[in-house]
Order: structure tokens, then C-alpha cells, then sequence
């Protein structure tokens, strides 16, 4: 393993191309995200760039950061997996199950990240159910985006092992 | 009133099907080692631990070949493997036994005793890893090319992912503290490790170093990493070798960078190892034993 050369540039290649699909998955499925929560009530490009409204980018980073962090830990797993498939070198054999599994992996942290967002701010919106905090984000009210981007990083942070230990076992480790 | 419904709704739908799919994962481990030795694994509990001259072993290399081999253990070795380490258990302890029995100090304090005035010296002891390391580096030679010649491993060839491969499938087992009226504390030296079948992280971690050493000129150091901390205990063997995308790494001063090395479970490559190790690694919750 150590002393075969297509396996050193195809792994760097692999690897950098897993932190951009991770970059990706966040960044897509934040905005989804917000699109779907908020039923498509709030327009987030519309309110960042037209409007300058720092509420909405405050908790669009917290998803990004949240779903972001699921991403990145399927990364170790996944290499892990590429070693063991790929010990001589890349083969095309068992490189599409593979690829197949990289997807799963990915789809995993993306479901899990979601499931984590809708999760903390249901909790949030059910303590406060007198308050509509999106109508109140899209109001330009910063403190209240406060709270509920510190809450989902805060849930993030404590299911952000889950994603890892889930993604070894569907590699079968 | 009919919006919160259908949120609720959606929400609930997706929580199952999260529920379904982390079901799905958490699924038992599929295949199972094949790794089984000849003999009954049960121990009639009356009677005296046999020690075995013959065993046969069956592992799945990583290519997936099904592979056999059997090892011989001389009286002799089996002997020395048991005395070279540990104590009598009534002496078990005795510190100045134990220190010659395998042990070193890794500690020392004193205290004074505030009613009395009486000092008191208070000494924490550990095993000697390096000592038996070296002991029976030489030792596991013909193991060693019994599980090359098993894998059909050519000799320039790396072994560290074959050894790996058979040390990883061997079952994983807490070694008795007392062991044919030796006090042990859960260590097995590597020929009885092999012998008996089993063993835990250290000991599994010490024998893969002897495999390697006795087969194969050392690209580089070896060493082994005790991790203590947040409730975990556990051994790994720290090899040196070029770290490729992914792999956590260890700095050791005076010695290089070192890539982690799990023993205890099949699936592991070199430098991967449970995230909750990565997190004590990284917050330095380890002592490093260089072999050497």
C-alpha cells in the first residue's frame, strides 16, 4: 500500500474531491433546507444580497456549518474503505459499488444534518410558540437568528460521531 | 390549525424514515471471522488451563483468499513465554517482584502524612512493553514466515497489512490476571498470545510488533501508544510510515511521526481508528512507549 505510486495520487485526488462533494452537500442542501422549512416564504439570495439581512446568513452558516460538519466525518471512514478496496492499486473492478457506497455515505450525512437542523429548531419553536421566528428573521430581528444558529450547531456538535460510526458500519468495518 | 397538522406530519414522516434508514446501519456486523482455532474454546473452570503445543489458524486475508496455517510451540518456549513475565500470584503485590517480573516504575511520588509525619513513597507501575518486545522479537521469527508463507508474501514486500490482517481476526479476549498461578494482570507475551489464541489490545499490539520485527528490516521505529482517558483504555502499536490522504498521525519528539495501528477489530487500515481514540490522541491523552 505504501509503496504503490497510482494509489498516492489517486488517494490525493480522491480525498480532495470528497472535501468538495462534502463542500457541496453542505452548501446545496443548506439552502434547500431553508426553502423547504420556511416554505419557500423566504427568498435567501433575495435577503442576503438585496437586503443585507445578517439573520438569515446567520443561520444559513449554521446550516452549512452543521451539515457541513456531518460531511466531513464520512471522509475518514471512507478512505479507511478506499484503502482496504484499493491496497494494489485503483482497479475498475468494484470501483462503481464503491463510488455507490461514497454517494450513500454522503446522501447519510446530508439526512442525519437535516434531520439534526429540523430537529433543534423544533425543539426551539415548540419552547416559543408565541414567536414566528422566521416572519421575525426576515424582519431583520438579528437576536433571535442568534439563537437559533447557536442552537443548531449546538445539536450538530453532539450528533456529528453519529455520522461516522454509521457510515463504518455501512462500509462493513 | 391545518398548517401545524401537516408540519407535524411532514416532520413526523421524516423522523421515521431517519429512524428506518439509522436502523438499516446499525445492523450487527456482517461477516463474522472465520478465525477459528482447532480446540473447544470452553475452559472447564476446575481444571488447570492446558497449554497447547499445536494450532491451527484460519484467517480471510483481505483479498479475501480463505488461508490456513499451523503452529508448533516447543515446550521450551512456552515455558520461557510464561516465566519471563509476571509473578507468583501471592506475590502479586510485592513491587520489588513485580519490577523483576516485568514492571517498571512510570511514577513516583511521595506524600507526608500530616497526623503522623510519616512520608510515604507511592509508586505506579506498568508493564515493561519494550523488555518483552525485545525479548521475543527474534522468537516470533519462524510465526512470522509461517503467516508469510500462508499470504504468499514475497519477500521485499511489506507484510504490515497481511500481519495485520491475522493479528486484527484474532478473537479478542481479556487475558486472565492469574494464569497457571502466574500473576499476568491481563497480558499475554506474544508466543501465548498466539498459542492461547486470543488476546486483548495490548497484547495483540505487542505480538504484531514482534511479527513485523522478526520478518521484515524495520522501514522504521515502532512504538505503542497506552491511551487513558474519558473512561477509555486501550493499546495501539504506532508504525512509521509515509502518511497517505486521511490517516491521523501522531508526533512523537525525538522519535518522528508515527501512524496509528488497530489490532482489536478486522476493517481497520493503518492510520484510521475509532473517532473516539482520534479525539484522545489528539488531545494528548496517551503515553508513548518507543520500541527500540
Amino acid at each position: 500500500m505504501f509503496k504503490t505510486p497510482s494509489l498516492h495520487w489517486s488517494s490525493s485526488l480522491f480525498y480532495l474531491f470528497l472535501i468538495f462533494v462534502s463542500v457541496i452537500v453542505a452548501v446545496m442542501g443548506s439552502l434547500v433546507l431553508i426553502r423547504f422549512l420556511t416554505r419557500r416564504r423566504i427568498d435567501v439570495k433575495e435577503e442576503i444580497v438585496q437586503n443585507c439581512n445578517i439573520g438569515i446568513a446567520l443561520v444559513l452558516a449554521s446550516f452549512i456549518w452543521t451539515i457541513g460538519l456531518m460531511a466531513l466525518e464520512t471522509i475518514k471512514p471512507i478512505m479507511n474503505a478506499w484503502y482496504g478496496f484499493f491496497t494494489d492499486g485503483v482497479q475498475l473492478a468494484g470501483l462503481g459499488a464503491f463510488i455507490g457506497k461514497v454517494f450513500g455515505a454522503m446522501m447519510l450525512a446530508l439526512l442525519i444534518g437535516a434531520f439534526t437542523v429540523m430537529m433543534a429548531l423544533k425543539v426551539l419553536m415548540v419552547i416559543n410558540r408565541d414567536i414566528n421566528e422566521w416572519e421575525e428573521i426576515k424582519g431583520g430581528n438579528t437576536a433571535v437568528a442568534i439563537v437559533m444558529a447557536v442552537t443548531v450547531i449546538l445539536v450538530g456538535l453532539f450528533f456529528q460521531s453519529v455520522v461516522s460510526y454509521m457510515v463504518v458500519n455501512l462500509f462493513g468495518v | 390549525m391545518k398548517k401545524n397538522c401537516s408540519e407535524s406530519l411532514v416532520f413526523s414522516a421524516f423522523f421515521l424514515a431517519t429512524l428506518l434508514v439509522m436502523s438499516l446501519f446499525f445492523a450487527p456486523a456482517k461477516g463474522d471471522t472465520v478465525f477459528k482455532p482447532s480446540w473447544s474454546s470452553g475452559f472447564p473452570s476446575d481444571k488447570p488451563d492446558p497449554i497447547f503445543k499445536k494450532k491451527a489458524y484460519r484467517w480471510l486475508e483481505a483479498d479475501g483468499r480463505l488461508l490456513e496455517t499451523i503452529f508448533i510451540f516447543t515446550d521450551e518456549l512456552l515455558k520461557e513465554a510464561l516465566e519471563s513475565f509476571g509473578v507468583q500470584s501471592v506475590h502479586r503485590n510485592n513491587t520489588s517482584f513485580l519490577l523483576r517480573g516485568g514492571y517498571k516504575v512510570v511514577d513516583r511520588r511521595h506524600s507526608i502524612d500530616r497526623g503522623s509525619g510519616q512520608l510515604t513513597e507511592h509508586i505506579r507501575l506498568c508493564i515493561d512493553y519494550n523488555a518483552v518486545f525485545l525479548k521475543f522479537k527474534e522468537k516470533m521469527k519462524s510465526y512470522a514466515e509461517g503467516i508469510a508463507t500462508a499470504v504468499s508474501l514475497q519477500t521485499d514486500k511489506d507484510p504490515l497489512l497481511s500481519f495485520l490482517t491475522f493479528v486484527q481476526q484474532i478473537p479478542y479476549r481479556q487475558p486472565p490476571d492469574i494464569f497457571h498461578k502466574r500473576y499476568i494482570n491481563g497480558f499475554f507475551v506474544p508466543p501465548l498470545c498466539l498459542s492461547e489464541g486470543y488476546g486483548d489490545c495490548d497484547s495483540k499490539a505487542v505480538l504484531l510488533a514482534d511479527l513485523l520485527t522478526s520478518r521484515h528490516q524495520q522501514e522504521g521505529r515502532l512504538g505503542l501508544a497506552l491511551i487513558d482517558g474519558k473512561g477509555v483504555a486501550h493499546s495501539i502499536l504506532l508504525i512509521q510510515r509515509p502518511q497517505l490522504p486521511g490517516m491521523s498521525s501522531i508526533y512523537a519528539d525525538n522519535y518522528g511521526r508515527f501512524l496509528p495501528v488497530e489490532t482489536t477489530a478486522p476493517g481497520w487500515n493503518p492510520g484510521f481508528l475509532s473517532p473516539i481514540l482520534v479525539d484522545l490522541l489528539k488531545e494528548g491523552q496517551f503515553r508513548f512507549v518507543p520500541f527500540e
